[in-house]
């Protein structure tokens, strides 16, 4: 049995985790991922929030509508020559000066181009997150860890970001020389090429780690704890050390978050 | 690919021709655009055998190379006929810009003054205003027109139009030597007789007049954020529309 027990009903718990989050603060991370048959080197920040939680005994901290606002800055580099056929401009002769002058043939090598894209989302769960006790170095933390990934919910459609690349894609095209008349074709063989499929391919895994490896800290305490500071030569320091925690969920009249400590001098 | 609109500096999408009608030896050298100071070697040859021209005369090609910094012509050294036409050009994709000039000017791909021939590919639309840039007063305009690529006919009649003649004929330094041509057209250039101009794109040489050094433009397009690698900087610009 603990010597000391502490407990916080869902109120209190709601208050705790909306400390707990705003703790965490934004999240980022950065990489390069293929996207379709193209490769895209990303930054990403994530902040969370979240409108409230359930607690479920034993020991389970349900947080309906965990919010994930994020925002993601991408630059997608396209080889051309990868979706556009080869095309070459034919031989011209005319006759100048009593003279037949003909030109070669030239063929048009497509260059690379890159296509920046700054764009901001958020995508909401509902997720079960199970109470863990760890000491880590001189603290005793009670955390809130995900149980399971719950499937991801993407505020805004696929459908719509693939148009947003299209329509950032479309001046960069336009600039490229020859490519005018093949615009259309351009633009449509990048949005095939990625797909749906691909954008959520690439998007789910930058943002799954952000999710899958949420914790929240709903406890801490130092292992030693000092009661009593020395007073005098004969009066020494009083300290506790916690051995031991434990955490649970426990209804009595209402669902309550139970932290016990246990104690030696 | 490069794309500048300048007879003083040769890419991939122009060529330069000159009809040779007086027999001799022809020196020449290919230098880097605007660098015909830097050297005063001249290792390539034209031999033009003395006797009548007789009918259209014959075309032969020099190919310009760019091997381990610096430029070669092949072959070397060519024998023509009088009055046959030799025509510069290169295939290399990303050759740096280069001009052909001959010993004491007699022909050279900046100065172009008797039967010679600047060809231009334009690779994006808009209206292209043209000036000397050694000072004459000889000066025209290109229109060029792009099809609107949703639309199969318009597609196809562009198609049809890139093998199709568009030619400015300059006499002396006139002025109002212009032309309409779809992207991807060649536009020929052939200069009867004029005191030793070039065809500059006046924004090119409005830019170096600002300071912006030779062959530099400005950004492609307002609003456009993207960078386009395998292309340089020079020469990428569409005109004002």
């Amino acid at each position: 049995m603990p010597e000391i027990v502490a407990a916080i009903d869902e109120k209190g718990a709601n208050r705790a985790l909306a400390l707990s989050i705003a703790e965490v603060g934004p999240q980022s991370a950065s990489g390069s991922r293929t996207l379709g048959p193209f490769t895209a080197s990303y930054s990403v920040t994530a902040t969370f929030q979240a409108s409230g939680i359930d607690l479920i005994p034993p020991d389970t901290i349900r947080i309906m509508k965990l919010r994930m606002n994020w925002s993601l800055n991408f630059n997608l580099a396209i080889d051309l020559n990868k979706i556009l056929p080869q095309f070459c401009l034919p031989q011209i002769c005319i006759k100048i000066f009593g003279k037949k002058i003909c030109t070669p043939k030239v063929c048009i090598s497509w260059p690379t181009i890159n296509i920046p894209i700054n764009f901001a989302d958020f995508l909401q769960v509902t997720a079960d997150f199970r109470l863990d006790v760890q000491l880590v170095g001189s603290m005793w933390q009670v955390s809130a860890k995900l149980l399971a990934l719950p499937s991801l919910q993407f505020g805004v459609p696929s459908a719509a970001i693939l148009a947003m690349i299209g329509a950032a894609a479309v001046p960069i095209l336009l600039a490229v020389p020859f490519l005018g008349p093949f615009l259309a074709l351009a633009v449509a063989a990048i949005l095939a090429a990625i797909g749906v499929a691909g954008l959520t391919g690439f998007l789910g895994p930058i943002l799954t780690p952000f999710v899958s490896g949420l914790k929240f800290k709903v406890y801490e305490r130092p292992r030693v704890v000092r009661l009593l500071p020395m007073q005098s030569a004969i009066d020494p320091v009083v300290d506790i050390t916690i051995d031991r925690v434990e955490a649970s969920i426990v209804f009595n009249q209402e669902d309550e978050l139970i932290v016990g400590l246990d104690i030696s001098r | 690919m490069m794309n500048v609109f300048d007879s003083r500096g040769l890419d991939r999408t122009n060529c330069f021709a000159q009809c040779f009608n007086q027999p001799g030896t022809h020196r020449y050298a290919v230098v880097p655009a605007q660098g015909r100071h830097f050297s005063q070697e001249l290792p390539y040859v034209v031999t033009v055998a003395a006797g009548p021209a007789t009918g259209e005369g014959s075309q032969h090609n020099v190919e310009i190379r760019f091997r381990s910094g610096h430029f070669t012509a092949v072959p070397e050294s060519i024998s023509i006929k009088q009055g046959d036409v030799v025509l510069w050009t290169s295939t290399e994709e990303n050759i740096p810009r280069y001009a052909v000039i001959g010993k004491n000017r007699a022909f050279a791909s900046d100065r172009l003054t008797k039967e010679c021939v600047y060809t231009h590919i334009f690779g994006l639309p808009g209206t292209y205003r043209w000036v000397d840039a050694n000072g004459s007063r000889a000066s025209g305009t290109v229109t060029v027109t792009s099809p609107d690529s949703k639309n199969e006919a318009e597609v196809k009649k562009w198609r049809d139009a890139l093998g199709q003649v568009a030619l400015v004929t300059i006499k002396g330094a006139a002025s109002g030597n212009d032309a309409k041509a779809v992207v991807g057209q060649q536009v020929f250039f052939a200069v009867e007789e004029a005191p030793g101009i070039s065809i500059t794109d006046e924004r090119v040489l409005r830019d170096e007049q600002a300071g912006g050094g030779p062959g530099n433009v400005g950004p492609a397009t307002p609003g456009v954020i993207g960078v386009i690698t395998g292309f340089t900087a020079i020469g990428i610009r569409p005109p004002e529309s």
